[in-house]
């Protein structure tokens, strides 16, 4: 059996996109509680499932506008 | 990142059909484990920015957003992107506050 670079590499991706997955989903989940279901009740309402869609996919959307400005701030465009 | 090539790690001269690490010769096996535990620093290091880019955010969201709506406005946009430089900024001040307390 030969073992190769790019497999290894590959198990490596995966392994690397579960576990930032799973640390959305948790970061998102309790976001997402805390801003959309303010009155626990025996179930989620339509409009707490409404609010908790649009939340996680502004969630996405600002992590990505954050990720931009911390490389921007890496590469030395805010630093005094 | 570094670059992958194209490297692999054949059987060494042992029987026919013995596969896997064990039939590998020392040197490709003592090549495989550097390359795994490089992989694995690298997989850590990805994992802990993305960590540190989803702090950020948790903290910006609290200051920036309002309830959330289809699409981030352009003011939430330029919040966010505001807040997680200053976050930075004050990651770095506290860090040389810190060092200076300590002469």
């Amino acid at each position: 059996m030969d073992f190769s670079s790019s497999e290894l590499q590959n198990e490596v991706n995966t392994t690397v996109m579960a576990t930032v997955f799973e640390l959305l989903r948790t970061s998102i989940t309790g976001k997402c509680f805390d801003v959309c279901v303010t009155r626990p009740s025996s179930s989620l309402s339509g409009s707490e499932q409404q609010c908790l869609a649009k939340c996680a996919d502004r969630y996405i959307e600002a992590l990505q506008v954050v990720a931009k400005a911390a490389v921007e701030y890496d590469n030395g465009s805010g630093l005094q | 990142m570094s670059s992958w090539g194209s490297s692999s790690y054949g059987s060494g001269s042992g029987s026919p059909g013995s596969g896997g690490v064990g039939s590998m010769t020392e040197a490709d096996q003592a090549r495989m484990l550097q390359e795994l535990q490089q992989l694995q620093a690298q997989a850590e290091s990805q994992v802990r920015v993305q960590e540190a880019l989803a702090e950020i955010t948790d903290k910006c969201w609290d200051k920036c957003m309002g309830k959330p709506g289809t699409k981030l406005s352009s003011s939430e946009e330029s919040c966010f992107s505001n807040c997680a430089e200053r976050f930075l900024e004050t990651s770095v001040f506290i860090q040389r506050r810190l060092l200076k307390d300590a002469n």
